[in-house]
């Protein structure tokens, strides 16, 4: 035998426990006459039962006692790492930031400015612009012309 | 003059009811919000007033899932020490007048807390509490005891099999205690989803005993 489908909801409140006044006794009432629906009440009110867990043993409860202490000591250590690990980190960025001012001027000097670049790559352009112009037969015969030991014509 | 012990009573409990009414004028109770505003303002007695009001619920939540009573003690601790640290960090984001929902936010850690301790320990499968024997109600008979402590069993590792939102609402309405509206602030959402959630979860828990009775009765 089921459950009415009308009361399903209020079933559910009831073994959570959260029915009004009003409610509960309207589903008692109906639970009076309804087989299925006791059942099915009794079923919910055990399922939850069932899930519970057992009482606090006297042990834990004794354990328990010490919480508030241990956890502000266990705060306060927190506090102390935490302000240990604030010092070290300033401390690091304090070093490097020195380390980055005394670097500075030197990497400063090595970096190549936009002009200087200018400068480095006018003479390459310059020997490649000239390296283009050369003409290797022409040297070659001028050469052999003015020098009139290999062609002899 | 005869002695009247009836009206001594009155008196005698009019004056306790007097004697409590003084206390309570003398020191009213501060909220969590208040208490934790204290702590963090440098009051160290409003730390050990938060923790003791808490404790045993919060506790009661995280056991579920620490099978080890030191486990959940020391989840109990951490999940106090993240709220108030949690706390702190809401007050120097949002200025001093920014609300500390201390009891939500506690809860909510603590779930987090426990659920991560049993997927990192992977103790899904352990039976999370021993005294199987003392959680049900007085048994009539040897057998119904038993018969009461495997069905038990079976329930709690349902419990821990439950979908998240179910299991969380489930856990905090049965060991915390806690209403359906503190449960629904604690997990962020309305005090309805939170019973339509306990709904569910008590719906696929009497599931799962009623197939285990059908097993039963097939063998």
């Amino acid at each position: 035998m089921s459950a009415c489908s009308d009361f399903e909801r209020l079933l559910l409140e009831r073994a959570s426990d959260t029915l009004t006044p009003e409610q509960s006794a309207r589903l008692e009432k109906h639970l009076a006459i309804c087989a299925g629906c006791a059942a099915e009440a009794r079923a919910l009110v055990e399922t939850v039962a069932l899930a519970k867990l057992p009482p606090l043993t006297p042990k834990e409860r004794i354990s328990l006692q010490g919480m508030p202490l241990s956890a502000l000591a266990a705060w306060h250590r927190a506090e102390r790492r935490n302000r240990l690990f604030r010092r070290a980190g300033l401390g690091i960025a304090a070093a490097a930031a020195v380390a980055l001012v005394s670097v500075l001027p030197t990497l400063k000097r090595n970096v190549p400015t936009k002009n200087s670049a200018v400068q480095v790559e006018d003479p390459t352009l310059a020997a490649l612009e000239s390296w283009g112009a050369e003409d290797p037969i022409a040297d070659s015969l001028a050469d052999s012309i003015l020098g009139g030991d290999v062609l002899d014509e | 003059m005869p002695f009247d012990a009836k009206a001594e009573q009155s008196v005698d409990s009019r004056l306790r009811r007097a004697l409590r009414l003084v206390e309570m004028v003398a020191e009213p109770e501060l909220d969590d919000d208040e208490l934790c505003r204290a702590f963090l303002a440098g009051d160290e007695s409003a730390f050990g007033d938060l923790v003791r009001r808490h404790q045993v619920r919060v506790y009661s939540v995280v056991r579920r899932y620490a099978p080890d009573s030191e486990d959940a003690r020391d989840l109990t601790q951490r999940s106090f020490l993240r709220a108030f640290q949690a706390a702190r960090r809401a007050l120097s984001r949002f200025g001093p007048t920014h609300s500390i929902p201390f009891q939500a936010w506690l809860f909510r850690i603590a779930v987090n807390l426990g659920k991560n301790h049993a997927r990192q320990e992977r103790r899904w499968k352990r039976a999370p509490i021993v005294d199987v024997e003392l959680s049900g109600p007085p048994q009539t008979s040897a057998l119904d005891a038993l018969v009461w402590a495997e069905a038990s069993k079976l329930v709690r590792k349902a419990v821990l099999k439950l979908p998240r939102r179910q299991r969380e609402v489930f856990t905090l309405r049965v060991d915390a205690e806690l209403s359906f509206g503190e449960v629904g602030s604690a997990l962020g959402m309305s005090e309805n989803s939170a019973k339509v959630h306990f709904h569910y979860a008590v719906k696929r828990l009497r599931l799962v005993l009623a197939e285990r009775g059908d097993k039963e009765e097939e063998s």
